[in-house]
């Protein structure tokens, strides 16, 4: 493996019960992207989180950059999505299916909703977990030491009980493009 | 990307059953069509719906197909590598999936057993239910990227060995049809009703289908100590997103151009080099003309003289798992020097204007071919493949 340094620069978190602190943020992105519209809560708090995130390291947004990276971890948050829809079908017949939850069945419908919000165009990767996202971070460092991407939003979203749901995310970049355009590292990975 | 090798392959798709990749690869580059109508897996509708389902010949229960097609596909692919037990516990194993085994979700939701869901509707339990079936014991991790998860798991793969992290990664793909996803693309309005015509100026839409692929990969010198036989070498690979809508690709195919040309920029190759593509083609009006645009944006004049077609015109559209057939397809192409047709390909479409190989399968030398994905989401995917080294 390549020995370049790897530093974490921005870290965001949120939780889907904070609804107040949620829907400020949410209307604060709505300002800045343009973006207006957000309808479930995995998808409000993996933006609301990325959006701490990118600003905790000072990256600005909308990107439009494709050496920015989006390296997203899900566990079984995705399969309750999945459960509404089909019961729906199950409710009215295959053409009683909702339009407006069926994106959102695809568990990368979560990494692209932030993609589009950040108009983020670099690596895009989800990854199912099972309860860490150990690998998840992994690969975006591996991403990163090998010029794959220069910066990585990395973390992912964890279901915490019925309809509750909390995300995290970190901004990763290598040590040399941080110190460059003066950021600050929590630490070296 | 260099010292990647593809040292075996393991597939079970619609046509018929096969025992050999050789069986399938003669079906496929004669053109055969493997969609027909037929009633979804699990609920009482009266509609049938075109499809490509793999017939097992064995009476299971829908909610059994998946792990069956997945560990078939899995045991061809670990039966040529001729691995031995002992690689196969240092091995990684990745896999692409988009809805995982559905039917087994969906038949507990159709029993009235709402609360209780089992650990096999996880996406991330194929990857692990596999790992410990096969005694596979490195590294395990699911992908899920929509209808690029395929791709993007045989890419990770050859990165994972490409930058020294696995000497042996085993990278596949695995969706089966189910009533869910049929209820999902005919909301979008995206299945077809006539027969699947990639790139057609009449095209209508796509059929669903079903697989599951498997690939071995391996380190160079950990292939050449074992002397194994080398199918391709991995040259490049990326993966981007077009940041656009959630359901529509960008209409000008930015994602997918950035995609191709970072691949091909890392393959240390030309334009002019790539002479097959296996498109993504899934045969709808956006994606094919999307895709058109950004073949030619990434390839420019090169565009016109690549060949370019789409399989799933025959085995219609298999989700995750179509990544890693399609990557198969490819390496097949370079194999054989033969490239499989876009069959039911009528009217050419003035906009789709690349040689797509209509209805006839083209026999020429291919020293390099390219395999693209392009998922909900803006997902988009190219792996880049070389000759091995002995052809």
């Amino acid at each position: 493996m390549k020995t370049m340094e790897i530093v974490v620069t921005g870290m965001g978190y949120s939780y889907s019960d904070d609804h107040s602190v949620i829907e400020e943020t949410l209307n604060s992105i709505r300002q800045r992207t343009g973006k207006t519209r957000f309808i479930h809560d995995i998808e409000k708090s993996a933006v609301t989180a990325v959006s701490f995130a990118l600003d905790d390291a000072g990256i600005s947004f909308p990107s439009g950059r494709d050496d920015i990276g989006l390296f997203m971890g899900i566990d079984d948050s995705v399969e309750d999505v999945k459960d509404d829809f089909f019961r729906g079908v199950l409710g009215h017949g295959i053409y009683g299916a909702s339009p407006l939850m069926f994106p959102f069945t695809s568990p990368n419908a979560f990494s692209a909703q932030i993609t589009i919000v950040f108009d983020i165009r670099g690596e895009c990767v989800l990854m199912p977990v099972n309860y860490s996202f150990e690998d998840v971070i992994k690969y975006a460092a591996v991403c990163i030491r090998n010029g794959y991407t220069k910066t990585a939003i990395s973390g992912g979203v964890l279901r915490k009980g019925n309809d509750v749901y909390e995300a995290g995310f970190f901004v990763l970049e290598n040590a040399q493009n941080a110190k460059d355009r003066g950021a600050t590292g929590y630490c070296r990975l | 990307m260099t010292g990647v090798w593809v040292t075996a392959m393991g597939l079970v798709a619609p046509l018929r059953p096969f025992d050999t990749i050789d069986a399938f690869w003669g079906a496929l580059t004669s053109g055969e069509d493997s969609i027909k109508l037929q009633a979804p897996p699990l609920l009482n509708e009266k509609k049938e719906w075109l499809t490509a389902s793999i017939e097992t010949g064995q009476a299971l229960r829908p909610e059994d197909k998946f792990f069956y097609i997945a560990e078939a596909a899995l045991k061809m692919a670990i039966g040529d590598s001729g691995l031995s037990a002992g690689k196969l516990q240092g091995a990684d194993l990745i896999i692409g999936s988009i809805l995982g085994n559905v039917l087994s979700r969906e038949r507990q939701l159709i029993d009235g057993n709402i609360q209780h869901r089992t650990a096999e509707a996880s996406l991330s339990y194929p990857v692990r239910y596999l790992g410990q079936r096969f005694a596979i014991g490195g590294r395990l991790s699911a992908i899920s990227t929509a209808c690029a998860s395929g791709t993007d798991a045989v890419g990770i793969a050859a990165r994972s060995i490409a930058t020294g992290e696995a000497e042996v990664v085993i990278a596949g793909g695995i969706d089966v049809l189910s009533d869910f996803a049929l209820a999902g693309f005919n909301l979008l309005q995206a299945l077809t009703e006539d027969k699947v015509r990639p790139f057609d100026k009449k095209r209508t839409g796509l059929a669903l289908g079903e697989g599951a692929a498997f690939l071995v990969l391996e380190a160079e010198r950990h292939a050449l100590a074992r002397g194994a036989k080398c199918y391709g070498r991995v040259l490049g690979y990326a993966s981007r997103a077009d940041a656009s809508h959630l359901t529509a690709p960008h209409r000008e195919g930015r994602g997918l151009a950035s995609a191709i040309t970072a691949a091909l920029s890392q393959s240390g190759l030309r334009q002019y080099d790539i002479n097959y593509i296996n498109a993504h083609g899934t045969a709808t009006v956006y994606n094919d003309l999307m895709e058109t645009k950004a073949i030619k944006l990434a390839l420019g004049e090169a565009a016109y003289t690549t060949y370019v077609s789409s399989t799933k015109s025959m085995l219609g559209h298999a989700f995750g798992a179509s990544g890693v057939i399609e990557a198969l397809c490819a390496l097949m192409a370079i194999n054989t020097g033969v490239i499989p047709p876009t069959i039911n390909y009528r009217y050419p479409d003035p906009q789709c204007d690349l040689n797509y190989v209509p209805n006839t399968a083209k026999a020429t030398p291919v020293g390099a071919a390219m395999s693209l994905s392009a998922g909900f989401g803006g997902q988009n995917a190219a792996v880049i493949f070389g000759r091995p080294p002995q052809i």
